[in-house]
């Protein structure tokens, strides 16, 4: 077995048993990056420094006999949006070039105290704003699949790093489709948690009643080891949930398959969806058919109204949120300018990257004066429907199937120009942010351009372990998370 | 579908609340491109939210307190060290006020 195909419980067994170190390691995983990662561009930062000497101290731990963490040497790529204390972090924007943060997010902490092993930051679009990576400050993050398309966003870069064999885990978030979009077009496995599961401190906002940090793996197991690393109530976040984290990896073999009630929701099953993507998310459901599960049609409402008020709703948050960046405490300024409200205009006109001004400007306009009840508070409302309407059908079935998104990954460049099209992309996935549901996103196949598909296990509040439990089931009976690109 | 055009001038005022200073390059693209993300909207109108109310976040959560207790923090020197310009442990920015 090569060192790049062995899972976190590989790692850790491998550490103890003297079969290699954390340094070896660490420094495989480093050389991988530097060879594939000028193709990929999935890292921003590469945090060679900081993970050899996590590695030493780690290996030094194991020589005293010391107990180690669950993630034990295991090569971490973080999102750039999560703060880490002395690694540059840059949100992806040329605004927070070469900011260096005082103090870690409360997840990036949680995993070094287990004894992941940074091995760098991952390209994103500016701040989480996009679905492709291509709003980037920095770079665009090539699909390890086929160089020529975007790996998905916004955790564009952690996703490639997945799938190109550059790091084990990755952190991710998803505010309205950036864990599970980029997890499908990379073939990776990711999860998003219900809101409130994981703690949003130290991470930078996009819009805070929606972002949901959480975890990218190669396979369902490994996610659920870290995604019980990162859940649990937080001090530091007063969303985060008091109710407590359940043994996931205890519960993850607990499935009673005849019997359970899979939903398909007809809405995300039109002639709007790549055929070869229904056909493998309907593929999915048989295989579970098979096995003595019961396949129900039910109704969601239309996928549009949840997207409409996702981007009323999101820009708002936005345009608030965003207001921090104003040059002063942290961040890039303009020099020269004769008073504070030029100093603002001008900074921020300079640094911001068109796709942060283009929501920050959609945000400000529904926020505005005679604007407040046609939008913010319309959408509002519409929220409240969407959630109820998805608590309803979770009563009657256990979890819904449906497609992550409803095309392969595009080219690069294909829909720059048009954001309406760009912002359809998230189409299947916004729905679940809307509701605040978890949502586990799972390779289920390939179109005939041999480009990953991915399937959404949707279910009610807090329910991750049922989640778990069929992705792992699924990834028993199948192998397309094993699929590695040719890179 | 029914255009909703909105004014480059509309752009600029948005902007200036905003404090976002856009080349004309922007201002034509985003007047552009504005106009459709709001016909998009007009999806919800067809649900019929008299009687529903509003959610601003959906934890159900409600007046999360903690202990007011004083905490370790920064020191002064590290708090203001992302600060692009400082003086004397402070920050230094424009004046907001004219004299």
């Amino acid at each position: 077995m090569e060192i790049k195909d062995l899972t976190i419980n590989d790692i850790r067994l491998g550490l103890k048993n003297k079969k290699f170190t954390a340094v070896g390691i660490t420094q495989e995983y480093l050389a991988r990056i530097k060879k594939v990662d000028p193709q990929i561009n999935a890292f921003i930062t590469v945090a060679e420094e900081q993970a050899l000497a996590a590695a030493k101290n780690l290996d030094n731990k194991i020589s005293k006999g010391e107990e180690i963490g669950k993630l034990a040497g295991v090569p971490l790529a973080v999102k750039d949006l999560y703060l880490t204390q002395d690694i540059q972090t840059t949100a992806g924007s040329q605004m927070l070039k070469d900011y260096l943060p005082q103090y870690s997010s409360t997840i990036y902490s949680k995993l070094l105290a287990q004894d992941a092993i940074p091995v760098g930051k991952t390209n994103t679009d500016c701040y989480g704003f996009g679905v492709s990576t291509e709003n980037s400050g920095y770079f665009i993050t090539k699909n390890p699949w086929d160089l020529t398309r975007v790996p998905g966003g916004s955790s564009g870069g952690s996703a490639a790093a997945i799938a190109a064999d550059m790091a084990v885990i990755a952190t991710g978030t998803d505010t309205g489709s950036s864990i599970r979009q980029p997890s499908a077009f990379c073939s990776a496995t990711g999860l998003k948690a219900t809101y409130g599961r994981n703690s949003r401190y130290g991470i930078t906002a996009m819009a805070s009643s929606f972002d949901c940090p959480g975890p990218f793996a190669k396979n369902v197991f490994d996610l659920a080891i870290v995604e019980s690393v990162m859940a649990g109530k937080d001090p530091q976040d007063a969303t985060t949930s008091p109710l407590p984290v359940p043994d996931y990896l205890n519960e993850i073999n607990n499935l009673n398959l005849k019997g359970l009630k899979i939903g398909l929701p007809k809405q995300y099953f039109t002639e709007n969806t790549q055929k070869e993507v229904v056909d493998a998310v309907k593929q999915a459901a048989a295989t579970f058919a098979k096995l003595g599960a019961n396949i129900i049609e039910v109704s969601v409402p239309d996928p549009n109204i949840a997207l409409a008020t996702y981007y009323i709703i999101i820009p708002s948050e936005i345009s608030a949120n965003m207001a921090r960046y104003d040059g002063i405490r942290f961040g890039q300024s303009v020099s020269g300018t004769k008073d504070l409200f030029n100093y603002y205009l001008e900074t921020r006109g300079k640094f911001m990257e068109p796709e942060m001004k283009r929501r920050i400007i959609i945000g400000t306009y529904v926020l505005s004066a005679g604007y407040y009840d046609a939008y913010y508070l319309k959408a509002a409302k519409v929220r409240t429907v969407v959630k109820e309407a998805y608590q309803q059908v979770l009563k009657g079935v256990d979890v819904l199937f449906a497609p992550v998104a409803p095309t392969t990954a595009w080219k690069i460049g294909e829909k720059v120009q048009d954001p309406i099209q760009m912002y359809l992309a998230d189409i299947y996935t916004i729905s679940v942010n809307v509701a605040g549901i978890p949502s586990l996103a799972v390779p289920c196949g390939f179109d005939n351009q041999g480009l990953p598909i991915g399937l959404q296990i949707i279910g009610n509040f807090f329910e991750e372990s049922k989640l778990f439990a069929i992705g792992h089931k699924f990834q028993q009976l199948t192998d397309y998370h094993l699929q590695r690109p040719n890179i | 579908m029914s255009s909703s055009t909105i004014s480059v001038d509309e752009v600029r005022r948005v902007a200036k609340l905003a404090r976002i200073k856009l080349s004309p390059t922007e201002e034509e693209l985003f007047t552009k491109q504005l106009g459709p993300v709001v016909d998009y909207f007009e999806v919800l109108n067809k649900i019929d939210t008299s009687r529903v109310k509003p959610s601003f976040q959906i934890t159900e959560l409600k007046n999360i307190f903690r202990e007011d207790q004083v905490l370790k923090s920064f020191s002064q020197s590290k708090a203001i060290s992302t600060a692009p310009k400082t003086s004397n442990g402070f920050i230094v920015t424009k004046a907001s006020i004219d004299k």
